[in-house]
Formats: C-alpha cells, sequence, structure tokens
C-alpha cells in the first residue's frame, strides 16, 4: 500500500525571525488549546501550549494506519487525536498569532467534503503544522534532529530572545 | 460444594500466625468472587469502621466458579475486596480485579479464595503450596523481597519456590501421591509504594496484571505483606464438561478466529483479535517480534503482549501511557517501555497519576507550585514530559519526598490539604469525578458510569454502554460509516437483554433521559449485573456484555445466553439470567450496607462539582469530542452528539431520590431493614441496626 | 521388554520389518526414513518394529499466547475436571524472559521409538493399534513405577503421574475422551488444537523431523497473523526481512513526503 501522500496544496509564507520566534512561543495556561485522544481505555485530556506540542498531540493520532501493512511495525494502533472543526484554527489566530497558518487550516478544511470525517481532516492539519513549525526551525537555525525532549527551559529560552 | 468449586476458602491472620479456613458453601448463595468477598468481610471484620490500615482490615482475593475453566474471558479473574486507603473522603469498603494466572492457581491449590487479615510482626510472604501455607520471612535478612520491586519479587519466589529448577516437574511434598507441576507459581504482590503506604499502591500479577484502583498494594504494606504465591496441583470439577465444551465451541463460532481476521466494527477496540492489548496499548517495546498474552483459559488475549526484550510484560492500556498529560511534548512512545516497567515494578495505580499530572503543570504554569511558590516543589517541572521528569515524579511519590509526601495521600487528600480543592475541583482542572476518582467514562454524558460511580465505592470501570452506545457509535462516523445498527433497532435489541426488565427506554441517554425513571431502573440493572456476572460468577468486563457482536447474524451479541451457559455447565447450576440479576442485587445491596456501617450519607452520592458546571472548560480549552449515543426526543430514537452539556443538581438530586425508592432505600440511601431482610440480609439489617442507622 | 512381550506384539499387530518400512499405517516411506532417529536402521527380523504414531502435534511457541486453554481442554475431555497438572500438554511461561523465550511447550512427540513404552514392564504404556497407534496408557495395567516418566527422554517428562487416579498418563491425541462429545484421536480431533485461541496448536499424520525444529514450527503463516497478533513472520518470532524492508520504505517514504514541504 502506497505512503500516505501529502494532501495539502498551500503553501506557507516563510515567517520573519521575530515572526518565527513569535509561532513558537508557549502560551499562557488560560489560553491553552485543549485536544482530546480517545483511546481505546477512556478519552485523554492534553493541554497544548504551542504549535510544537500540537505536532505531539498529533503523533497520538493512528486514525490514517488502519489496514496498513506495515502498521505493525509502528507499533500503532488506533487511537485519534480529536480536534473539533474550526478549534485549531481559531486558536492559531486568536492565541498564537498566525494568522496566515490559521487562513490556510480554514481554507483547507473547507475542500474537505464531509468535516465529520477525521482522517483527512487530521492530515491536513498536521501537515500544516508541520510545515509551518520546519519553516520557524530553519529561519532560526534549529536543527529538529537534534534535541528530541524539548524542555520547558528551552521555550522560555526563546521567548525571551 | 457444587462443581466449579475448591470447597474452602483459605484465612490468613498474620497477627497470630494462624491459618485456618472457611467453607465456601456457607457462602454459596452469592455465587463466587465479589459476593463471597463482601459476605467473608462482612462476618471477618467485626468493626465496620476502622481505617484501611488497621490491622483489623480483611482483604480478600476471591475466584468464582468459572475461573481455571475454559470460559472465555473469565477464567482469569482474581476479584480483590477490602477497606481500601484510595477512596476519599471515606475510606470504602471497595474492589479491584486482576487477570492471569493467578484465580486458577488457587482453586486448583484447593482454595476458592484468600482472606487476609492481621499484620505481621516482621515482613512476611505467604508460600501457598496445595493445602501446605507458609507465612515466610520477606525481610532483607529473609528472603530478600521486602524493598524489592514486583518484578524482582515474583522472580525471587520463581527461584524459590522452583527450587532452582524451571523446567522439569516438581514435587510439591513428600510422597508420590502428593502433586506435582511443571508451572511456575502465581504471584501476587505490592512493591516499594505499597511498602511505603502509598494511598494508590497497587498489587501486581506477571508485570502487567494489576488491581490497580483502590490501594490494595498498601494494605498489603500496612499488614507487612509483600506476596502471596501459590501452586495448585489438584484440579476442580466440572459438572457437565462436554456441555462446557460444546458451549467453548459455539463461542468460537461466534466470535473472531485468530488466523482469519474477520473486522470488528469501528470503534469496537475490544473486539480486534488480540484485544485491547494490541490495539489500546501500542508500546512500543524494542527488539523485534512480540506475542499477545491472555489470561488462563481466555479468548480474547488482551494482556498487552511480550517482547523480545521483555519490557512492559503484559502491560497495555493506561499503564503504558499514564504520563502522556503530563506534556505533549512526550509524543514519543519509545520512552514508554521503561515508564510503564517503572510504575509497574513500583505497583503505582496509573489513573491517580494520569490525573495528577496535568493537574501539577497547571499549578506549576500559573506559578503556584514550583521552587519558591506556595506550593513548594523542587520537581524539576521544566522537563515535564521527558523521562528525566517522570522518574522524579514517581520517585518523590514512592518515597514521600518533595510533594510527594502529600500525593502519596492521593491528589483529593493532597488538594485538601494544600487549600485547592473546591477551586480545582469546581473547574475541572483537578478532575476528581467522584470518591476521588479519577474521571474516565463521563458522568454528563454516559450517565449510568457516573452515576453507578457515584452511588458505590470507586470508578465503575464497567465497559458495557461504552464500547456500544458511545465507542462504535462516535466512530463510525468519524470514518465517514454509518452505526451498525439505526438507534432504534440498536436500542431494541439491547434492551431485549435487560432482563427482567427488557425495556429500551432504560437507553436513552437524551437530557431529559438521563433523570428518567428509565435510566432509574437502567442503573439499578446494570448495578445488579456487574455485582453478580461480571464481579462474581465472574466474567471479565473486556468480554461481556456482548451486545453488539460484529461477526453474528444482524450483530446481535452473545449476551444474555453467554453468562449463564458456561455458568451452569462448570456448577451444574440452574442459574438463569434473570436470577444473576436477583443475586447481584442482593450483593449491592450488602455492599451499600457495608458502606452505611462506614458512615455514609447521600453526600457522599455527590459527583464531583465540575460536572454540574461545564461542558466544555472556557476560552481554548475545546474538550470536545464526538459523544454520539441514542436518545429519544419528540417521539422518535436517533443518534445524537450530548458532548457538551452538564448536570444538574436539582435534577441530579431528585434522580437520586427516585433510585433510593426503587431500592428499596431509605431517604437518606440507607436500604431498609424490610429491602435487606427480603433479599436474606437479615444479619446486614441487625448490624445496621444496632449501629443506629435504620 | 520380555522376549514373550515382543511375540505377541507381533502376532497382535501383525507387522513385520518389510511392512513397516513399506509404510504401515500410511505414513510414507519418505517419512519414515527421513526421520534423522530412523535413518539407516535396518532391523532384525526377531525385533518388533513399533508402527509410527498417526499424528503428531505440532506447536508454535513464539505464536502462543499463555493461555493455558490446551492445558484446560486436555484435563477437562480426559478427566471432566480442570487441572494444570494433569494435562498432558504443558505450557510453562515467565513474564520476565524476553520473547520468544519466555514460552516453552511440552508436548508429547509420539516418538517413532517410544522410550516410555519401551520402558513399561506391564504393557500399560503401549502403541494403541486400534486408534492410529498412538502412545498411550492403559490405566487399568498401570502399577505406578513410574519408569515411563524417567525414561521420556524430554524435560519436563510428557508422561507425567496423576496422584488423584493413581495411573501414569500422557498424550493420546485425544482418542479416549469420554467427556467429549467430539471423535478424537489422530483420525479426529485434538482439544487442545480445537480450543486454542491462537491456532497455535497444528496436527500432522507425517512424522516431523526428530528434533526441536521439527515440532515447534512457524504457524505464524498469514499476513493477517503478523499485523494483528504484531507477530514475526520468521521462524523465531522475528520481523522477516520482507517485512522489515517494508517499514524501512514506508518510513522513508513518510519523511520525504514531510521534507517536501
Amino acid at each position: 500500500m502506497a505512503p500516505e501522500e501529502a494532501i495539502v496544496q498551500t503553501v506557507l509564507s516563510v515567517p520573519t525571525e521575530e515572526q518565527a520566534r513569535h509561532y513558537l512561543q508557549d502560551c499562557a495556561f488560560d489560553d491553552r488549546l485543549v485536544g482530546v485522544v480517545m483511546k481505546a481505555s477512556g478519552m485523554l485530556p492534553m493541554d497544548i501550549y504551542s504549535l510544537e506540542q500540537t505536532l505531539g498531540f498529533f503523533a497520538h493520532d493512528n486514525s490514517d494506519v488502519m489496514g496498513r501493512p506495515d502498521a505493525i511495525l509502528q507499533e500503532r494502533r488506533l487511537d485519534v487525536a480529536y480536534l473539533a472543526p474550526g478549534r485549531l484554527s481559531r486558536w492559531v489566530s486568536e492565541i498564537i498569532g498566525d494568522h496566515e497558518l490559521a487562513d490556510a487550516i480554514d481554507a483547507e478544511e473547507a475542500k474537505i467534503e464531509d468535516p465529520h470525517i477525521y482522517p483527512p481532516r487530521m492530515r491536513l492539519m498536521r501537515e500544516l503544522v508541520v510545515m509551518r513549525v520546519l519553516q520557524c526551525y530553519d529561519v532560526l537555525g534549529i536543527d529538529p534532529a537534534a534535541d528530541v525532549e524539548k524542555t520547558e527551559a528551552d521555550s522560555q529560552e526563546r521567548k525571551e530572545q | 460444594m457444587s462443581n466449579g468449586y475448591a470447597g474452602k476458602i483459605l484465612v490468613i491472620d498474620l497477627s497470630s500466625g494462624e491459618v485456618s479456613s472457611l467453607n465456601t458453601a456457607d457462602y454459596a448463595e452469592y455465587g463466587g468472587g465479589h459476593g463471597m468477598g463482601s459476605a467473608v468481610f462482612f462476618d471477618l471484620c467485626k468493626d465496620k469502621t476502622i481505617s484501611a490500615f488497621d490491622p483489623a482490615n480483611v482483604i480478600t482475593l476471591m475466584t468464582g466458579p468459572i475461573q481455571g475453566t475454559l470460559a472465555p474471558f473469565g477464567g482469569g479473574r482474581c476479584e480483590v475486596q477490602a477497606i481500601g486507603p484510595q477512596p476519599w473522603p471515606i475510606e470504602w469498603f471497595t474492589r479491584s480485579n486482576f487477570g492471569g494466572r493467578f484465580a486458577g492457581m488457587i482453586k486448583f491449590a484447593g482454595w476458592d479464595g484468600i482472606a487476609v487479615t492481621g499484620k505481621a510482626e516482621n515482613p512476611v510472604w505467604i508460600d501457598i503450596r496445595d493445602d501446605a501455607v507458609a507465612i515466610r520471612d520477606a525481610s532483607a535478612t529473609g528472603d530478600g523481597l521486602w524493598g524489592t520491586g514486583t518484578y524482582e519479587t515474583e522472580k525471587k519466589i520463581y527461584d524459590l519456590v522452583r527450587g532452582g529448577d524451571s523446567v522439569d516437574w516438581t514435587l510439591y511434598g513428600t510422597s508420590r501421591d502428593t502433586g506435582r507441576s511443571a508451572q511456575n507459581p502465581a504471584v501476587v504482590s505490592c512493591g516499594q509504594a505499597g511498602e511505603n503506604l502509598v494511598r494508590w499502591a497497587s498489587l501486581i500479577h506477571e508485570g502487567g496484571g494489576g488491581a490497580g484502583q483502590g490501594g490494595f498494594g498498601a494494605v498489603f504494606g500496612s499488614k507487612n505483606l509483600k506476596a502471596i504465591s501459590v501452586i495448585g496441583t489438584g484440579e476442580v470439577a466440572i459438572a457437565d464438561p462436554q456441555a462446557l465444551m460444546a458451549a467453548r465451541a459455539w463461542w468460537s463460532e461466534n466470535y473472531f478466529d485468530f488466523d482469519n481476521y474477520k473486522p470488528s466494527l469501528p470503534g469496537l477496540h475490544s473486539y480486534s483479535p488480540g484485544g485491547s492489548g494490541n490495539i489500546a496499548g501500542g508500546l512500543a517495546r524494542g527488539g523485534v517480534g512480540q506475542r499477545p498474552q491472555g489470561c488462563m483459559g481466555c479468548t480474547k488475549l488482551c494482556h498487552g503482549g511480550r517482547g523480545a526484550t521483555a519490557e512492559g510484560p503484559g502491560s497495555s492500556c493506561f499503564d503504558t501511557w499514564y504520563q502522556a498529560q503530563s506534556g505533549v511534548k512526550w509524543g514519543n512512545p519509545a520512552a514508554s517501555a521503561s515508564n510503564t516497567d517503572m510504575l509497574q515494578s513500583y505497583g503505582l495505580n496509573a489513573w491517580e497519576g494520569s490525573m495528577a499530572l496535568p493537574w501539577l503543570v497547571k499549578l506549576y504554569r500559573t506559578g503556584i507550585l514550583g521552587p519558591g511558590k506556595a506550593i513548594e516543589s523542587n520537581l524539576p517541572f521544566d522537563a515535564v514530559g521527558s523521562d528525566a521528569f517522570n522518574v522524579a515524579f514517581l520517585d518523590c511519590i514512592v518515597n514521600g519526598t518533595d510533594i510527594g509526601a502529600d500525593l502519596k495521600e492521593g491528589c483529593a487528600r493532597a488538594a485538601t490539604k494544600w487549600g485547592r480543592y473546591d477551586e480545582d475541583v469546581t473547574s475541572g482542572d483537578l478532575a476528581i469525578a467522584a470518591h476521588g476518582y479519577a474521571h474516565h467514562y463521563d458522568a454528563r454524558t454516559e450517565s449510568e458510569w457516573g452515576f453507578g460511580t457515584a452511588l458505590g465505592d470507586r470508578d465503575i470501570n464497567e465497559h458495557d454502554i461504552t464500547w456500544v452506545l458511545y465507542w462504535h457509535t462516535s466512530l463510525a462516523p468519524l470514518y465517514g460509516q454509518p452505526q451498525a445498527l439505526p438507534a432504534k433497532e440498536m436500542v431494541e435489541m439491547i434492551g431485549s437483554t435487560l432482563l427482567p426488565y427488557s425495556d429500551p427506554m432504560m437507553l436513552d441517554f437524551s437530557d431529559e433521559g438521563i433523570y428518567s425513571d428509565a435510566m432509574v431502573k437502567f442503573v439499578s440493572w446494570h448495578r445488579a449485573y456487574t455485582r453478580f456476572w461480571k464481579q462474581s460468577a465472574m466474567y471479565c468486563d473486556w468480554g461481556i456484555t456482548d451486545w453488539l457482536n460484529p461477526w453474528a447474524e444482524g450483530y446481535k451479541g452473545l449476551t444474555p445466553e453467554l453468562e449463564p451457559r458456561f455458568y451452569n455447565a462448570v456448577t451444574g447450576d440452574d442459574t438463569s439470567f434473570e436470577k444473576g440479576i436477583e443475586i447481584g442485587t442482593k450483593i449491592w445491596n450488602l455492599d451499600r450496607a457495608i458502606w452505611y456501617l462506614q458512615g455514609r450519607t447521600p453526600a457522599n452520592d455527590q459527583l464531583a462539582e465540575w460536572q454540574f458546571r461545564i461542558g466544555s472548560p472556557a476560552a481554548h480549552s475545546t474538550y470536545e469530542i464526538p459523544y454520539i449515543m441514542p436518545v429519544f426526543e419528540n417521539g422518535e430514537w436517533s443518534y445524537k452528539n450530548v458532548w457538551g452539556r452538564f448536570l444538574d443538581h436539582a435534577k441530579y438530586d431528585d434522580f437520586l431520590d427516585r433510585y433510593y425508592a426503587f431500592e428499596g432505600w431509605d431517604a437518606n440511601g440507607c436500604p431498609t431493614s424490610d429491602t435487606l431482610k427480603k433479599l436474606g440480609l437479615d444479619k446486614a439489617a441487625d448490624e445496621l441496626s444496632a449501629a443506629g442507622k435504620i | 521388554m520380555a522376549d514373550i512381550d515382543k511375540k505377541e506384539a507381533t502376532a497382535q499387530s501383525g507387522v513385520s520389518r518389510r511392512e513397516f518400512i513399506t509404510g504401515v499405517g500410511g505414513v510414507g516411506v519418505g517419512a519414515v526414513l527421513g526421520g534423522a532417529l530412523l535413518k539407516g536402521i535396518l532391523l532384525p527380523d526377531e525385533v518388533v518394529a513399533i508402527p509410527a504414531s498417526g499424528g503428531y502435534l505440532l506447536v508454535d511457541t513464539a505464536k502462543c499466547a499463555g493461555c493455558n486453554s490446551c492445558m484446560l481442554a486436555c484435563s477437562v475431555t480426559h478427566h471432566g475436571t480442570v487441572s494444570l497438572s494433569n494435562a498432558r500438554i504443558q505450557v510453562v511461561q515467565d513474564p520476565f524472559v524476553g520473547y520468544p523465550n519466555d514460552i516453552t511447550i511440552a508436548q508429547c512427540r509420539q516418538c517413532p521409538y517410544p522410550p516410555c513404552v519401551d520402558a513399561c514392564p506391564t504393557g500399560a504404556n503401549h502403541v494403541d493399534t486400534e486408534n492410529g497407534n498412538v502412545r498411550t496408557v492403559d490405566a487399568a495395567k498401570c502399577i505406578g513405577c513410574e519408569r515411563c516418566i524417567q525414561a521420556c527422554p524430554f524435560t519436563p517428562s510428557r508422561a507425567l503421574w496423576n496422584p488423584i487416579e493413581k495411573h501414569a498418563q500422557k498424550c493420546d491425541l485425544c482418542a479416549d475422551t469420554p467427556y467429549w462429545d467430539e471423535d478424537g484421536g489422530p483420525d479426529g480431533k485434538r482439544a487442545c488444537e480445537e480450543v486454542c485461541p491462537m491456532n497455535a496448536i497444528s496436527f500432522t499424520a507425517e512424522i516431523p523431523m526428530q528434533s526441536d525444529a521439527g515440532y515447534n514450527v512457524n504457524l505464524r503463516l498469514t499476513d493477517a497473523t503478523a499485523q494483528l497478533g504484531r507477530m514475526g513472520l520468521g521462524d523465531n518470532g522475528e520481523f522477516t526481512k520482507a517485512q522489515l524492508d517494508a517499514a524501512a520504505a514506508a518510513a522513508a517514504a513518510a519523511a520525504a513526503a514531510a521534507a517536501n514541504h
């Protein structure tokens, strides 16, 4: 079976250094986004404070690997990292302040025939956030492979730069 | 005693060292498991107001007649009961349950259950080899078990019991006709968490089997009891072996075959071949290759699997990702094996830890907790989500250092001590559902879960409605598929199994339906069904009810045929499904009576406040998911997303009043003397009366 | 074995050297002579050849889920009780040992030359020619000397002592299962095989290679099995090269897709 193919056509414009720093920052507790990982043994609300953490949240989702023969070796089973329609874009716009990303998410979601069907919506959210985060890393000279366990201290440091 | 039973219940008094027994036949009316455990506790624990750590507390580990047999999802379960240190504010007489090989093994040893009371002067472990029961020295200078983790303890006990020969037949006894076994002993133990009286310490068996909630690990610890080990070389009679084999073949025809994969329905996770262990755990073990692993006699094999590096043996589910909520930076499943092993070896309840972490992170992020803050802590919250943080977190709880000194008492007690209970439980930042237990499935949507929890002693952890009328009905549309049946057909099919009522209205989860008289009936039915068929007979929660079966015609599940079929093949009884509900009602009332003797009042039947305040938290904290359930509105059935509503105090209190009346309880929620006597619970009636409760 | 017994056995079974080698009981010549133990054996005329069993249990220890259903079914069908010690197939597990060595399965091999039959002084442990030549114990003749248990070359011994009924017993491929409505034996069904939820026990009429690998075989034969059980298709439960290559290709493709953004 063919691996997952990119589904978004949008290309985000490259952010400035100042924008990149801004987009990667952590938000305050009351501004956090709460997603829910739906696992077979319960729902797991997750507090999301940044775009990077959004990817950490999405990492729990494997709803698109159903039926893939290599699923076994990815050690994953059916979990859904759920965000309701429109929620991510609103948070990205109002809290993270990345209006371009928010608009792109809305535009791509609008192309989906049935927004209640989750896997394609999950993929487009993930692809767009990955795109933006990698752009920010690139602009700021952060090596995405270098630090697997990013800490709060790193985020604080970036905030203060 | 009739078939399916060993005939005796082992009683051990660790204070005096006395080993004695009870006749199982004296408790026959309860069937087994929980019912017998409650009745044995009632008899052996004279003063029900004692605390969980009082030496007079009685902990029971009970089997039912189908344990050690070929009943699918049932053969391996063991029911644990005692006054538990975890429930709050009253240490309810509570329950937990674990699978694996222990239950079967104690029956083959000649025991239907074990009751332990008293407290040993020094650390001990109980070594059961058929009818030879020894209390051995577990201390560092003895067998060296105390102070070690559960994995280490089990491994050492294998060696001690088998005399170093782990392969051949071992003779237990001295004559030719004493038993032999080629098996390793079945061991259940507490870890350092239990030794150190962490109120949410668990009992662990074979790495991944656990009696997680309730704090039974600490009950062991309070008795200086490290472990119980059993070798059973005997046999238990089956009333109708041919019928048992035929029932097993019938089951196989109506369930999945591991090699001929038949897709399940969307969301029916527990029905995937290999069960939850292979689908919900996702534990990334090192090396290549692993196997599913199952409890004795079971066909679902959901015990989390075992891999080449022996990491996280048998662990799945919450045990493998309890720390996920501590920080979404941790999206790296490769970290979870060591975290799982640490949790299981220490013997800690994953649910309590999972509830604690997001709450603590909130306190840290809002400047309330940390170095020099109102709640002083030097835990590395700047690295929350990392393995380093997780190690520090678990260590501080087990050792009682830093905030661990308070957290080991459970979140409810810690929050109370910190003066944060009211605020954080009203906002939902500390997601307690009731009795200090973590939110699991949702009271606001799936009322039978929440209300059953509130009316009892703990988070019910009974997934009957959950799989079918939440997971399946919500996940199917997420994948663009219809539910297996339209709402009306679904509730009629399931409703027909709710004997003796058989009323589909019991499954109306609409805004009005959750407070209706029909829901009163359903909660009552569910309490009785689970008390008997799940916790006494006893079948595994992961297997029954079988309401929506992906492989049966019309998806019609095997409930209510399955439950009595295996039970009666084993016992030779003629216990109908409805009779089981009657026995369950009796057991539920006995438990309720014990709670009133412990000091229960209607205030204890409440749910934590946030469930009455919020559908989803404010601002950008969405916490929205599809929670699609059947509703009867405007004269017709449909599926509706009921997420976003919250409970109403007046309506809930009114529900409670009608529920009390339905059960034959007084206005204070206590079973009346009449009700108890009609159920044959005269002793309970007398004791409640003597205590001035009724 | 006393001479007189040998002659009686010969008269009963009518098996001569020639008939044995040319395929008594439907066992092909190649299978008989292919077995390592029997290769090149030329039997003198006065030595009775023991007819090969009509069936053998094969197991896959890398597929087994350790549920013990096989053991319970063995006890239920033979004795009408549940017991682990009475089971004529033993599954032993140690959860703290790495897969696939965490489980061992000890099934009787129905040895072509059965030491347990040879050791029995009364003929209790014998070849049941009416039931596909399974090696089994006639409890009525057992005097409890346990020589068969000592003689079994495998550990744990496949012949075992039943302390309740006080006789030796061993796997008879369910030839004598009074508590089961199905027909057992090499020509019928085997209870352990029927109840195994993993299909980790299978049956063959061909004599397996007389080695561990002959009786512990790879029954993980399909992608579906591998996918759902997260099991490797390799002989030792390891992932095969094909599986690893497929996973690597998928991972590379996913990484490439991500990098393209």
